[in-house]
């Protein structure tokens, strides 16, 4: 109605508003114009002054991409590929335009909008994302992938590069580790089969003697062997290999030279004494064909003890430190070749461990991060004060000037650390809040009751995602979580703990507590996590106590020390449980 | 039994002590015993649960008193000490507000 003109400043529109209002009051026309006119210039003043507001928040922002990209310069990475993650948020384009120009071009920053849906807040939620650049280690380190995995992979290829160094090539990693599978399966089904035809060929070859009923015995015994055999073989060692090691796995192969030797041994003496002379005695034929069943189950059994049980025993304890951050963690092992323990403290590592952020390392940075360097020195005019001020001024300023950079106080950090963890717990309540809030508006619908709005849980999730959005981004920025989520893995998120009736508390979950690296690798696209084995012995020897070798993956390095476990010596002591009786006994002098 | 030898509603022969309390709060002697202390080491009267004196402090109130070693004390300002714990002994005889305290005594061979 009033062709009111709000003023485009930020805070002035307010004012402008405020004082149109004002004036308006004592007009009784406009009075109940005036609201309606306040609230109408509410959403022009705001959405024009949000840019100005993220622009604000857009700063603090870069402070923070400054600090990380000296971070990574410090590190001297190269390879930096640009993930182009922008593709989803083609609604913001324009506004991305215009704040391209403030970005570096090193560091992607992503500002998304979502409309509001909820009739509430009439804000728009502008939520900043950033993408950290991927490091791509395509070609930097990756361990010699010889050996295939499964329990009878043949691995000549690894004699004949004992002696080379660690190959990094990478391309050709598929290929050998299905040639010594494809190897190894192709030993099984000829040691399975030897037996089978060893008692068929004399039947196709001539007719040997018939036999009765030893013969059906040893048939039956023969065909239940061969399926134990076989179902133990699929249950044990057929699995999805899971990782690749650098060199022999000397009790693989040493299983896979005894069951070719065996299989070489039997398939001669048959050749001599039953293919050529053409031996007519069946039932020989068939015990001797019973006895290879035999001897290769008990080679089952002498694999499943060296590969399997031995290491279950604790033999050593084993610490494991994390280098960029100081974690550590205590573990028994037992008796294993340095490669094989490395495995296994790998898959501790990714289950035990917090997750590694890197940007936590840099993490109490204060709001005024100039407070300690500059002095603020006024020079009071006038008076006979002035030259205690400057002596005294001076004096601080001299020591000011010996400080070093780095220490600026004694107690800096310390305080700098209180006060980050007060803001992350600050910022914590406040998003329980919010996120609580938030779930009290969602009701499951009920078959008998109509409702005005009827969602599926994604779409109540984008309802409900705009009241949370701004406290969570707060949290995640403050704790250094943002690359990890943007806005359709929150909604994701979201949605599926909505479907399963979940709490605000267990949404909050997973920002609260990262969980191990294992989310981590999961959320990586390739599913291959390479990490390099450095140790002065031989990896394939077995562990001995006193040593330490390191595991590098990317930053992250994890130095393990070998120590003994002790000797327990266990002692019986006799207990008397007829003398088991007590009295009470108090004397005691008190001086009054 | 509390008292060892006597039977209820007899009369012990006792004598009344006021003891004065000195200017830094204590009294000068040491208590022993209680219903709650081995009676069977009291060395003053065996397996007699009562609070006995066992130390005096030279020139302290309590011996310009008259108190002596081995004085069973059966009430102090009204309060009974005959069937009390050590604590509460304590804390009966601790209680600052009483300048002046007076004790009912008994002590072996006295004589009516």
């Amino acid at each position: 109605m009033d062709p009111d003109n709000p003023d485009t400043s930020d805070d002035g529109g307010f004012l402008a508003v405020a004082a149109t209002a004002a004036t308006e009051a004592g007009n009784l026309n406009n009075s109940a114009a005036a609201p309606t006119d306040n609230s109408g210039n509410v959403s022009p003043t705001k959405s024009s002054s949000s840019p100005s507001k993220t622009s604000r928040r857009n700063r603090g922002k870069e402070s923070d991409e400054e600090s990380q990209k000296s971070h990574r310069s410090k590190k001297g990475r190269k390879n930096r590929n640009k993930d182009p993650e922008t593709t989803d948020y083609d609604s913001d384009r324009s506004r991305r335009s215009h704040r391209k120009s403030r970005n570096d071009g090193d560091n992607k920053s992503v500002n998304f909008s979502s409309a509001a849906l909820t009739t509430d807040s009439e804000r728009e939620e502008v939520i900043e994302v950033q993408i950290l650049p991927q490091d791509d280690n395509w070609g930097d380190n990756t361990t010699a992938i010889t050996s295939g995995t499964s329990e009878r992979s043949w691995s000549d290829l690894d004699i004949s590069r004992l002696g080379r160094p660690i190959d990094r090539r990478r391309h050709g990693l598929d290929c050998h580790r299905y040639f010594g599978y494809i190897v190894a399966i192709g030993l099984g089904a000829a040691a399975f089969f030897s037996p089978v035809a060893f008692v068929i060929i004399p039947n196709t070859m001539w007719t040997p003697n018939p036999c009765g009923t030893p013969c059906d015995g040893l048939f039956i015994s023969m065909a239940f062997k061969l399926f134990i055999l076989a179902v133990g073989t699929w249950a044990l060692f057929v699995r999805k290999p899971r990782y690749t090691l650098p060199r022999l796995y000397v009790y693989r192969l040493a299983v896979l030279a005894l069951i070719l030797v065996l299989l070489v041994a039997y398939w001669l003496f048959y050749g001599v004494r039953v293919i050529i002379p053409g031996e007519l005695d069946y039932e020989g034929t068939v015990q001797y064909a019973v006895s290879l069943v035999d001897a290769l189950l008990f080679v089952h059994y002498l694999a499943l003890i060296l590969l399997e049980l031995r290491q279950l025993q604790p033999a050593y304890m084993i610490k494991v430190v994390r280098s960029p951050d100081g974690a550590s963690k205590y573990y028994t092992i037992g008796q294993l070749s340095i490669q094989r323990a490395a495995i296994w403290i790998l898959e501790q590592y990714y289950r035990d461990f917090h997750i590694y952020n890197p940007h936590l390392l840099h993490v109490p940075t204060s709001r005024t991060p100039n407070k300690a360097n500059k002095y603020k020195f006024y020079s009071v005019d006038g008076g006979g004060n002035n030259e205690s001020v400057t002596g005294r001024a001076r004096a601080v300023m001299a020591s000011e000037g010996r400080r070093k950079e780095t220490g600026v106080g004694r107690n800096d950090r310390f305080y700098e650390e209180q006060e980050y963890d007060r803001r992350v717990k600050k910022r914590k309540a406040r998003l329980e809040i919010a996120t609580e809030d938030a779930f009290t508006h969602i009701k499951r619908l009920h078959e008998d009751r109509g409702a005005s709005h009827v969602m599926d849980p994604t779409e109540a999730a984008q309802a409900i995602f705009p009241s949370i959005a701004r406290s969570l981004q707060k949290y995640l920025r403050v704790t250094r979580q943002q690359p990890r989520w943007n806005m359709d893995t929150v909604i994701r998120h979201l949605a599926t703990c909505i479907s399963y009736n979940m709490s605000p508390k267990a949404f909050l979950e997973a920002f609260f507590t990262p969980g191990p690296p294992v989310v981590d690798s999961i959320r990586d696209t390739t599913s291959n996590q390479t990490w390099e084995l450095v140790s002065d012995t031989l990896v394939s020897r077995s562990l001995c106590e006193g040593t330490t070798f390191q595991l590098r993956h990317r930053e992250i390095q994890l130095q393990v020390y070998i120590m003994r476990i002790p000797h327990f010596k266990l002692n019986e002591e006799a207990y008397d449980y007829k003398n088991n009786r007590f009295t009470l006994r108090l004397q005691s002098e008190t001086s009054v | 039994m509390a008292t060892v030898g006597l039977t209820g509603g007899e009369s012990i022969p006792c004598v009344d002590i006021e003891v004065h309390r000195s200017s830094t709060g204590g009294l000068g002697f040491s208590i022993a015993g209680g219903i709650d202390q081995d009676s069977s080491k009291n060395p003053f009267l065996r397996n007699d649960k009562g609070v006995f004196v066992s130390k005096i402090v030279q020139q302290g109130p309590a011996e310009l008193a008259g108190l002596k070693i081995g004085d069973k004390l059966l009430s102090v300002n009204g309060y009974d000490l005959l069937l009390v714990t050590h604590d509460h002994a304590v804390k009966l005889l601790r209680k600052q507000k009483d300048q002046i305290l007076r004790l009912k005594v008994t002590r072996q061979g006295m004589a009516w």
